[in-house]
């Protein structure tokens, strides 16, 4: 055998024994860990597919994730739910960028638009559909990996500005007895970010780069600033908003800075970061069944280290530190109910890693506190510690295939948590198993709290009651798949204007079984008053509920010529077994789900993609139809505030155009071209056309 | 029993979503491979100019046709229309401005002032007797100003259109071509704005400055 398949298989080695929360070297690990899981059902999109899309925050790009089903209430904050987990059944998914766990959970709310990050600066976005564990942490809802990019050039700049408008403005029949209310451009996002980067001298300045001395040590850093405008200005919306916060309660406003800096070298590599976000917006409380005129602040700061004690060597010592503050704060605009909340969640993990002859062995521990705090309230259990020690083996990575075991044990508030993984990739099938035992605190934050002092809805003359005992829900999962035609290699070389490719097409099938045990759901009713807000009637918090989730997904990539392709992507899913909450909770994820995309680029450096998205009818449970609800779906141009949501399909078409060497770059894309209204969540924004323009200007490479 | 409707369900609306799907996507596949390097090896397309090698400049006269109105409250006037384009790919990409006026029919209404700024990509057919058959679709903002009335402040307001242009092209002279044609387009408001503007011009067509083409390349 020779030495290069053998470094070769080493380093997938080591990238799947960290997979996919890898400091050591987060872009390359990450995106070995991509390839390494989408065999298993994830995908992924690069930064060519993020500037197609014409996507206005980093949020948005739930929107790229083909077999999630993806809501929204006011089109800002996106609620995204993986293949087999269903809207208020389990918690959301997990966030790593680059490779680094932020908790981003608000009460069992994950938005990504608090991350303090750009779309310019972000690489590729994978997102795992199945359960996964990370660095001895559970993630059972799967995860999205944000990979950035870190600046290669002497001094570099990037900087964006996206636009994003409405149709349906009154125009001069605003003078007419024809006048409709005006329809607010729904938001801007600019960013820059100026980056550094200094490389020292190579260790024998007329050597080339090897395995055993692989490169100079570098140092980088970079600093960003974002800030972005959405308004809720959609007629389904507005009136509630107004009625909720006031007249000027329309506008979210976000700013959020950000600074990393590292030092990559032969002996590993080291790097900090920290940033923060302050959104004004309003929260949607899932208990309450609406939104909370609050500031949301998000703070982070961290640091990562590898260290080898030989280069190329197969021993890497690894460690990571952070901590996050999430916020929720509504006395600043008065918001009722008085809700003030903040979290802080600090952690840290350390881990050997081994990697030998196509094997590689981690093992760890890792540590993390939560503090919660509640300026009117008294809660108990304000801190608890969770730990815990995990492993994982890797196997036969040189041949392609793949076998992982991954095994977690700890403690979380003096409970046992546990989670035992098992994946298998070869000749074209992979199927994994994972079994796991979350907290409480973790599988249903908003009644674990409510036990604990959180009497918000209280306050507001929600009624409560509670029915079984709270524990922390228990998952078992499967998936299988199989694989025709190519893996992720071919279809990157599949991309139009990529050349090669052996396969004209990828096809991959799949299924997927979850069960969950003592899971806690909350059941409620939600009757909109005369102005469209609604209001929780009562709420009742069930635990000890369980069910099973199954379906199948289907992704598929043909090559039509060398400069178009054709991808589908389809999901199934429904609730197979279980209590009657939780069937009826899972009938708000539409069952079938699906979009086909043709991507083109007819003249270089110019993309086009033409899609149609489409999803079924779903039924919301909670929002029960009421006389005002459905005096105002009927003034809502057809469409429903009524339980059930139509099934409803859309066609995208969205143009990109690089420039000057690719150092100027111009976005323009259509949603919903033939403008045909859709909501997805029963009180939320009607989507309409919509069109979004962007420019990118990227001086100085990466 | 149940568990097989959901599945009868799950089919049929699967199959109601590739029925819709495939028609689309696949007539888009059609047009957009055809710009594959297999079809522009053609002896008609080796004789068209580069992307960005050259440039027209265009001026046109316009009149609303004599039935235009917005929804019978304003009377669009003359217009006029400044282009540009270029070629690129199987066809070429435009800029265009078209500012026009509105009268009001009554005297409570502002006068609308309107300047729609449109990007486009078209196609040309050679014909006979030096002619071009010239035609294009446009993305478009319509820029608004309302005129001050009585009490009312003047406002502005700007909303998405599209459009399309067809023309016909004879050259005639050493770069110079007159044209003759129509533009429509559609502004998107919520009661949508139909207009259909014909007229003739002039353009001239000149090598690209290469500072220019090296931008856009």
């Amino acid at each position: 055998m020779s030495a290069a398949p053998t470094r070769a298989a080493l380093a997938t080695a080591l990238a799947l024994a960290l997979a996919p929360g890898a400091p050591a070297s987060p872009t390359d690990a990450g995106a070995a860990a991509a390839e390494a899981s989408r065999a298993g059902g994830a995908s992924s999109v690069d930064a060519g597919d993020l500037r197609r899309a014409g996507l206005v925050r980093i949020g948005d790009v739930l929107r790229l994730a083909e077999t999630w089903d993806v809501t929204t209430v006011e089109g800002f904050t996106l609620d995204a739910r993986p293949p087999g987990v269903a809207g208020g059944a389990g918690a959301g998914f997990a966030v790593f960028v680059d490779g680094i766990p932020l908790d981003l959970d608000l009460l069992g709310s994950t938005s990504l638009n608090r991350l303090p990050l750009s779309l310019e600066r972000v690489e590729r976005v994978t997102f795992d559909d199945r359960p996964i564990v990370v660095r001895g942490r559970l993630a059972p809802g799967g995860a999205v990996h944000v990979t950035t990019s870190r600046p290669g050039a002497a001094v570099s700049l990037r900087a964006r500005h996206v636009s994003g408008s409405e149709t349906g403005d009154p125009g001069p029949n605003q003078f007419t007895e024809r006048a409709t209310p005006n329809v607010e451009r729904f938001g801007f996002e600019s960013s820059a970010m100026l980056g550094v980067s200094r490389s020292g001298s190579p260790p024998a300045a007329d050597a080339p780069p090897t395995p055993e001395a692989p490169c100079a040590s570098r140092f980088w850093s970079d600093a960003a600033f974002v800030r972005a405008r959405h308004y809720a200005g959609d007629e389904a919306i507005l009136p509630r908003w107004v009625a909720i916060g006031g007249g000027d309660f329309r506008v979210i406003e976000k700013e959020a800075p950000s600074w990393r800096a590292g030092w990559d070298g032969a002996h590993g590599e080291v790097a900090v970061h920290a940033g923060a976000s302050a959104i004004d917006e309003g929260f949607f409380l899932r208990a309450l069944g609406r939104e909370i005129p609050v500031e949301s602040t998000f703070r982070e700061i961290g640091a990562h280290g590898a260290w080898r004690p030989r280069p190329g060597g197969a021993f890497t010592l690894e460690a990571s530190a952070r901590s996050t503050t999430n916020e929720l704060d509504a006395t600043e605009r008065r918001g009722a109910p008085r809700l003030d909340w903040r979290r802080k969640a600090r952690g840290g993990d350390v881990a050997a890693i081994v990697g030998r002859g196509g094997r590689a062995a981690s093992f760890g521990a890792r540590v993390d506190s939560y503090e919660v705090h509640s300026r009117n309230r008294t809660l108990r259990a304000r801190t608890w510690v969770s730990s815990g020690v995990f492993a994982r083996f890797a196997a036969d990575v040189a041949s392609g295939a793949s076998r992982t075991v991954d095994l977690s044990l700890g403690r979380s508030r003096g409970r046992a948590v546990y989670a035992v993984g098992f994946s298998r990739v070869r000749a074209g099938v992979d199927a994994s198993l994972l079994a796991a035992r979350q907290g409480p605190e973790e599988s249903a934050p908003f009644s674990f709290w409510r036990e604990r002092g959180l009497d918000v809805l209280d306050e507001a003359g929600v009624p409560i009651t509670t029915r079984g005992d709270l524990r922390g829900a228990t998952l078992l999962s499967g998936d299988l798949g199989v694989t025709f035609g190519g893996g992720p290699a071919h279809l990157a070389a599949m991309r139009p204007g990529a050349a090669g490719g052996a396969h004209r097409f990828s096809v991959r099938l799949g299924v997927f079984a979850r069960r969950f045990a003592d899971l806690s759901i909350d059941d409620a009713r939600f009757v909109a008053d005369s102005l469209g807000v609604p209001g929780a009637a009562d709420l009742a918090l069930h635990a000890e509920e369980q069910g099973t989730a199954a379906g199948g997904t289907l992704r598929a990539t043909l090559r039509l010529a060398p400069s178009a392709q054709v991808r589908v992507a389809w999901r199934g899913q429904d609730a197979v077994d279980g209590t009657a909450l939780f069937r009826a909770v899972s009938r708000s994820t539409p069952k079938p789900l699906a979009r086909a995309a043709l991507l083109a680029a007819p003249v270089r450096e110019l993309e086009v993609e033409l899609a149609v998205r489409a999803r079924s009818a779903a039924r919301w449970r909670a929002y029960e139809p009421s006389p005002e609800s459905l005096d105002v779906g009927a003034s809502l141009d057809g469409a429903n505030a009524d339980a059930s949501l139509p099934a409803a399909a859309a066609v995208d078409l969205s143009f990109s155009k690089s420039f000057a060497r690719r150092r100027l770059h111009l976005g323009l894309a259509f949603r919903n071209l033939f403008d045909r209204p859709a909501r997805t969540h029963p009180i939320g924004e009607i989507e309409r056309l919509t069109v979004v323009v962007q420019a990118e200007l990227a001086l100085g490479g990466e | 029993m149940k568990r097989a409707r959901s599945i009868a369900a799950i089919a049929r609306e699967t199959i109601a979503f590739l029925a819709v799907a495939t028609p689309a996507v696949g007539a888009a596949a059609v047009v957009l491979a055809s710009s594959s390097p297999a079809f522009a090896a053609t002896p008609e397309a080796a004789a068209r100019p580069a992307s960005f090698e050259t440039l027209t400049l265009a001026v046109s006269g316009l009149a609303a046709s004599s039935d235009a109105s917005i929804h019978d409250d304003w009377d669009p006037g003359a217009s006029g229309e400044l282009s540009a384009w270029t070629p690129f790919g199987r066809g070429f990409l435009e800029v265009a401005f078209q500012p026009f006026a509105s009268e009001p029919r009554t005297s409570d209404l502002p006068r609308v002032r309107t300047l729609v700024t449109s990007l486009g990509w078209g196609a040309g057919l050679r014909l006979p007797a030096e002619l071009t058959f010239r035609t294009s679709a446009r993305t478009a903002v319509a820029w608004m100003l309302y005129d001050a009335s009585g009490e009312r402040a003047a406002q502005d307001e700007n909303e998405l259109a599209f459009g399309v242009r067809a023309e016909l092209e004879r050259r005639v002279g050493s770069g110079w071509a007159a044209h003759a044609g129509v533009r429509a387009v559609r502004i998107l408001t919520r009661e949508r704005i139909d207009l259909v503007f014909a007229g003739a011009g002039v353009s001239w067509t000149f090598a690209a400055p290469a500072w220019m083409r090296a931008v856009l390349e």
